[in-house]
């Protein structure tokens, strides 16, 4: 579905992506990392948006680099981005129509059945009909995620897609990702990645430093986590857990009482990692 | 009726050609009370009404549509098959005579647009027409030429 091979994306001098090799079947496919690592480039040019300066890339066995195939592609695709703006006069059903339509779904009653289906999809056909001046934020990005579903893509690329959602709106995403073909989804939200996620890749200034499942960048941090009830100088990292206790992650002491780590241990050791001189 | 007619339509950015109407409204009252449009102003309702019909393709939404099948270069076509006959006809029923030295700012404009972005697109008529009248030089002296050049601008221009 996803063959990236040594990619690379420069902004004048900064290069945003750099040599990333990602490669990606079914499934969820997570991008972590902190802002500016090049997620937002790297799902623009997996969305077709961005071209990349070097290297090689494949989407649904289709090259993007040409204009046909690029078409093809995206009549497969779906795309939210990090910030995605809609019409504000428009309300949800005609946004969602309006797309429809540029997906090329010129038939007008199976697209009025698609355009329902999909604001069900997002929990938003109470509210299809009202301005979208004057929907909340939460229900703004469920529009566009409702957008970027028209059609039932079989590649979904998504900036940030629980960006504004509440708890239960957040659980209906992830069922609903969890039954899409292959999605690839930058987040800051570990949680997410560990309750979706097949496969996860770690970006720091521009380049992949981890690549593997949920449970391997858990396991980077194996050993290496132990509780206190004293917060301890020496560790790389120290926090007050809810029970009162120290957690700490680096180098334990003699006789400290390791514990299993978790996906944020691991992503957590691999960003200071990165930042250590 | 096409399916895509109306929803561009409603997504199109009509206020800055209202704006426009109503000040070039404004304006050819008074004018008509004095006889006739003052020569010094045509320059600037063009300029003002070239810019109108470039600020119409600012789209809010374009990174959400940045994906779909439908490129980028057509839906800004359909745009503009709905704003050049609107801001071509405000022209006419407001200041009327040859359309070609609107058609040379507008085609600048867009061709601006295309390579630099909808606000300089906008900026490029107006700040063409105040210089030439700062400077003291005919707004419009070969507009066939400027026409012909914008356009091949726009038109390599046309995927960005």
């Amino acid at each position: 579905m996803i063959e990236a091979i040594a990619l690379t994306k420069s902004y004048g001098g900064t290069r945003a992506v750099d040599d990333v090799t990602l490669s990606a079947d079914r499934g969820v496919i997570g991008l972590l990392g902190p802002n500016g690592a090049g997620k937002t480039s790297l799902l623009r040019m997996a969305a077709t948006v961005l071209a990349p300066d070097e290297g090689s890339l494949r989407l649904l066995g289709l090259d993007p680099g040409r204009a046909d195939e690029r078409v093809q592609i995206r009549r497969r695709l779906g795309y939210l981005p990090q910030s995605p703006g809609l019409y504000p006069g428009f309300t949800p059903y005609d946004m969602v129509d309006y797309v429809a339509v540029l997906k090329e779904h010129t038939d007008r009653e199976r697209r009025r059945h698609e355009v329902r289906r999909v604001l069900e999809a997002v929990t938003l056909q109470d509210v299809m009909h009202r301005k979208i001046r004057a929907l909340s934020g939460g229900m703004k990005q469920r529009v566009a995620l409702a957008c970027a579903l028209v059609g039932q893509p079989d590649l979904l690329v998504l900036d940030e897609p629980a960006n504004g959602l509440d708890p239960d709106q957040r659980l209906g995403l992830r069922s609903l990702l969890s039954a899409a073909p292959t999605v690839l989804m930058a987040t800051h939200n570990i949680s997410e990645v560990s309750a979706l996620c097949q496969q996860v890749y770690v970006m720091f200034t521009g380049r992949v430093r981890f690549a593997g499942t949920p449970a391997e960048l858990a396991g980077l941090a194996h050993g290496r986590v132990w509780e206190d009830d004293r917060q301890d100088p020496d560790a790389v990292r120290s926090w007050l857990t809810p029970t009162g206790s120290y957690r700490h992650l680096g180098d334990p002491p003699s006789g400290a009482a390791v514990v299993d780590p978790t996906l944020d241990d691991g992503y957590l050791l691999l960003a200071r990692m990165e930042h250590a001189p | 009726m096409t399916a895509w007619v109306l929803p561009t339509v409603r997504a199109t950015s009509w206020t800055p050609l209202a704006g426009v109407a109503v000040c070039l409204a404004v304006a050819s009252a008074l004018a008509a009370h004095g006889g006739a449009w003052p020569g010094t102003l045509t320059g600037v309702a063009t300029a003002a009404v070239a810019a109108a019909v470039v600020a119409g393709l600012r789209d809010p939404a374009a990174a959400l549509l940045a994906a779909v099948p439908t490129s980028h270069a057509v839906r800004r076509a359909r745009r503009l098959a709905l704003l050049l006959p609107a801001g071509f006809g405000l022209w006419l029923a407001a200041v009327g005579g040859p359309l070609l030295g609107l058609l040379a700012l507008t085609t600048s404009g867009l061709a601006v647009a295309v390579w630099a972005g909808v606000p300089l697109g906008v900026a490029a008529p107006v700040l063409w027409v105040i210089t030439a009248r700062a400077v003291d030089i005919d707004w419009d002296p070969r507009p066939e030429l400027v026409t012909v050049a914008a356009g091949a601008a726009l038109w390599m221009g046309r995927n960005r």
